[in-house]
C-alpha cells in the first residue's frame, strides 16, 4: 500500500506520495515558499500547506487528506499525453476520474 | 497496402466529414461518459484522460490536432491501439463497419492510408500509427 495526500486545486483532484516529501510546514512570512505547485500548473490555489522537498519549501495551495491506495492504482502518464514535469502520473481508483499524481520536487 | 484490397473499416463522423479507421486498430467503441480528468499544461490535442475499468486512456482530440471544425456533440469514444499507444478518440457518430476497397489518396493528404468511396463521396482512411506518433511528437515536452 502507498500513502497519498489527496487534495484539490480548483476543479482538479491531485495526489502526492507522502514518501516523496520530507515534512509539512505551515505558511511562514519569514520563510516564504520557493516554488508553488498551483502556479506551476496554472491552477487556482489558496494559502495552504507548504511541503519541504530536497531542502526547498514548495506551496501546495491546498490542504488535503491522507489516503492509502494499492500500488497498482498508480500509473504513468500514458503517451501521447504529456504535461508539466511535476505531473508524474495518475492514480486510478475504482470508477473515479483519474487523480493527477504530482511530485512537488519537480516544481521550479 | 495494395490498391483496391478490401479491408474492414470503421466509418465515423469527425469534424464535418466521414472518416474511416482500419477495424484492426479499433479496440472498442464506448459511450463518451467515462470519468474524465482535464490535465493542466497538457497540449490541446491531448487535453484529458479517462478511467476505463482501471486503465488510463488519453483523449486524443483529432479535431484539434487536424484543425477540423468542432463537432457540436461527440457522443462516442473510439479506443484505438497502434504504435505502442492506446488512445480514446471522441467522435460525433459511428456509421458502421464495412469492408471496402481502398484506393490511393491524393498527395499531400495528411495521415491518409488511402480513400474509400461511399455513396455520398470519398472518405479518408486514417493512418492510425502515423497519427498517434505525430500526436506524441507534437506533445513532447
Amino acid at each position: 500500500m502507498i500513502e497519498l495526500l489527496r487534495f484539490q486545486l480548483g476543479e482538479h483532484a491531485l495526489a502526492l506520495r507522502l514518501d516523496s516529501i520530507e515534512r509539512f510546514l505551515e505558511a511562514d512570512a519569514a520563510a516564504p515558499a520557493e516554488g508553488s505547485l498551483p502556479e506551476s500548473l496554472g491552477l487556482p490555489g489558496a494559502e495552504g500547506v507548504l511541503v519541504e522537498v530536497g531542502g526547498r519549501r514548495i506551496a501546495l495551495g491546498a490542504r488535503g487528506a491522507v489516503e492509502q491506495v494499492a500500488d497498482e492504482a498508480l500509473a504513468p502518464l500514458p503517451p501521447p499525453l504529456s504535461a508539466h514535469p511535476a505531473i508524474t502520473g495518475l492514480v486510478l481508483l475504482g470508477r473515479e476520474a483519474p487523480l493527477l499524481l504530482v511530485d512537488p520536487g519537480q516544481v521550479s | 497496402m495494395s490498391d483496391e484490397a478490401e479491408q474492414a473499416l470503421l466509418l465515423l463522423d469527425l469534424g464535418e466529414d466521414c472518416y474511416a479507421l482500419p477495424a484492426a486498430q479499433v479496440e472498442i467503441v464506448l459511450r463518451n461518459d467515462l470519468p474524465r480528468t482535464e490535465v493542466p499544461t497538457a497540449p490541446p490535442h491531448v487535453p484529458a484522460v479517462v478511467n476505463h475499468r482501471g486503465r488510463a486512456l488519453p483523449i486524443l482530440d483529432a479535431e484539434a490536432f487536424l484543425d477540423l471544425p468542432r463537432s457540436s456533440e461527440r457522443g462516442r469514444l473510439v479506443v484505438l491501439r497502434a504504435a505502442d499507444m492506446s488512445v480514446a478518440l471522441p467522435v460525433q457518430r459511428i456509421r458502421g463497419i464495412r469492408s471496402l476497397p481502398t484506393r490511393p489518396a491524393e498527395p499531400g493528404l495528411r495521415f491518409a492510408l488511402g480513400l474509400v468511396d461511399l455513396e455520398e463521396g470519398a472518405a479518408q482512411v486514417l493512418d492510425v500509427p502515423a497519427l498517434l506518433r505525430a500526436a506524441a511528437a507534437r506533445g513532447r515536452r
